[in-house]
């Protein structure tokens, strides 16, 4: 019995490699910035070789299905572990929304966890600003991508992005040019 | 089949040629473009005739059909539904018909780059083992959004596991973005010699990082890790802030490199509107940005080039074990994915 779910778990690794991720739980960041709140999207994929561990982290009551309850405070610990901050000022990010794909999806390392979240801040001023933000959610299992959006307003212009080589820490600097006389 | 697409791309390229040359006749230009569409609808014709009823009613949608517009992945099927027709539930001249309109509507080098990346699925299925997803050259879906027309846009879409082709036709205009061009395995045999569908861009990347002197590497050279595509399936919309070197610090032979590099992209389509295409970037090449993350070893790093109307990702995938045999990218146009300039949206 023992011998056969090794098979069956060594074939779903084998055929799940050639398709999808597998050993590693990617977390892509997308930063939007106004002149009055940062946005932040997160798209979570779990590898196949690693869903069960984060099932276990999110299934609290281990009934094999995941509530939208479980999903929200799921959500909520992944806030949690990211800290953001603009111009050294710690920002606080509330959920917007979040979704969890079908469990099948998420044990073959397809499914995308989706958390989007919102801070609002104190009116721009003109002049420089930075953004930093870490990412400290499971880091043992992770890989992390972090990218500005280009902003939709003009008077707003990223100068620069800088990473650490994971990219779990990320700063973005960029400027609010006045308005034109 | 194959002869009338030689002869077309022999009539293009000569017209191509000779506006090079300067001595370009906007007139001939003009008449074989047109005659270029009208073989494309020709094509489209040809196909919906082997077509019965029912199978007419699946291929077809609504140009503004928004969800059928979004429905392509690099996934295979069974982890991302397509609609329309499966090439594997069609007979042979209707396949046929599906691949003539294909090589009509895409320059021999795109169609050749498309069937390269269909077999190499094929190989892949060939590889799996039993429960694996359903890979194969059966497992490609087309589908037409919109009625072909000389003057109506309308849309082609054409793929499965590793490939979405989105194609906006409006007269004698093509677009191409987004579409998505994948491979696994990235170098295989066939017929005895070996096919590698993305092995042009793979080696042209390279040759372009390794002309870069050592300050423009230094800027172009991101240092982080990229793990995956940015701006694939699903993240239609959205423009990410550009980085890494601007190339209008390329020199003339740097910058014939990352010319031809992007025509791996955007010479998939016709020559026609694959010439436009180019013109449309070149214009623009001034604020336009190379990025490269990772090994300067061919098909080993992500690269990114991204314009005002052209965005171009590379990303080698670890899942598999050899990354080099595993590659995605996307093409996009961050003002016209989807056509919606053509379609005045």
């Amino acid at each position: 019995m023992k011998q056969s779910h090794l098979g069956c778990l060594l074939l779903v690794l084998a055929t799940s490699a050639l398709a999808h991720r597998l050993d590693e739980y990617l977390q892509a960041t997308r930063v939007s910035v106004a002149t009055n709140r940062v946005d932040i999207s997160i798209d979570l994929t779990p590898g196949v070789a690693i869903a069960d561990q984060l099932l276990a982290v999110i299934d609290k009551d281990r009934d094999g299905r995941i509530s939208e309850e479980e999903v929200a405070a799921y959500a909520q610990r992944v806030l949690r572990d990211i800290r953001i901050g603009l111009d050294e000022n710690a920002l606080a990010l509330s959920l917007e929304d979040a979704s969890f794909p079908a469990l099948h999806e998420v044990k073959k390392g397809l499914g995308v966890i989706r958390i989007k979240a919102t801070a609002p801040v104190a009116p721009l001023s003109v002049g420089k600003h930075a953004l930093s933000l870490t990412n400290a959610h499971l880091p043992a299992i992770s890989a992390y991508l972090v990218n500005a959006l280009v902003p939709k307003d003009p008077a707003i212009k990223i100068t620069k992005q800088t990473r650490d080589e994971l990219q779990k820490t990320y700063r973005l600097e960029f400027g609010l040019i006045p308005p034109s006389p | 089949m194959q002869e009338s697409s030689i002869l077309r791309n022999t009539a293009l390229r000569s017209i191509l040629f000779f506006a090079v040359l300067g001595v370009f006749d906007a007139n001939r230009f003009e008449a074989v473009a047109a005659e270029h569409t009208q073989k494309i609808l020709d094509a489209a014709a040809s196909f919906l005739g082997t077509l019965d009823n029912t199978q007419r009613g699946k291929v077809s949608f609504g140009f503004d059909d928004a969800a059928q517009r979004i429905r392509w992945s690099n996934l295979p099927l069974s982890m991302a539904e397509r609609r329309g027709l499966r090439m594997g539930d069609l007979k042979q001249n209707q396949r046929d018909a599906v691949l003539n309109l294909l090589s009509t509507v895409l320059s021999k080098m795109g169609y050749e780059k498309v069937v390269g990346i269909v077999e190499s699925d094929e190989v892949l299925r060939k590889q799996s083992a039993s429960g694996a997803p359903p890979f194969g050259r059966d497992e490609y879906f087309i589908s037409l959004m919109g009625k072909p027309s000389a003057t109506e846009p309308w849309m082609i879409q054409f793929g499965g596991h590793h490939l979405a082709l989105n194609i906006t036709i409006a007269g004698e205009q093509g677009v191409l973005t987004p579409s998505l061009i994948a491979v696994q395995p990235a170098k295989f045999t066939f017929e005895g010699r070996t096919v590698r569908p993305m092995g042009r861009e793979t080696d042209k990347a390279l040759e372009l990082v390794k002309a870069l002197t050592d300050a423009q590497r230094k800027q172009a050279i991101l240092g982080s890790q990229m793990r995956d595509l940015v701006l694939g399936p699903g993240h239609d919309g959205e423009t990410i802030q550009p980085e890494g070197m601007k190339t209008s610090a390329l020199n003339e032979e740097q910058r014939r490199l990352l010319l031809e590099l992007i025509a791996e992209w955007s010479g998939i389509i016709h020559d026609v509107a694959a010439a436009e295409k180019m013109n449309e970037i070149k214009a623009k090449l001034a604020d336009t940005w190379f990025a490269w993350s990772g090994p300067m070893e061919a098909g080993e790093a992500y690269f990114r080039i991204q314009g005002p109307t052209v965005i171009i990702e590379y990303a080698p995938q670890r899942l598999g074990g050899d990354v080099t045999m595993h590659l995605h990218s996307m093409y996009r146009d961050p003002t016209n994915d989807y056509g919606k300039k053509l379609a005045g949206k």
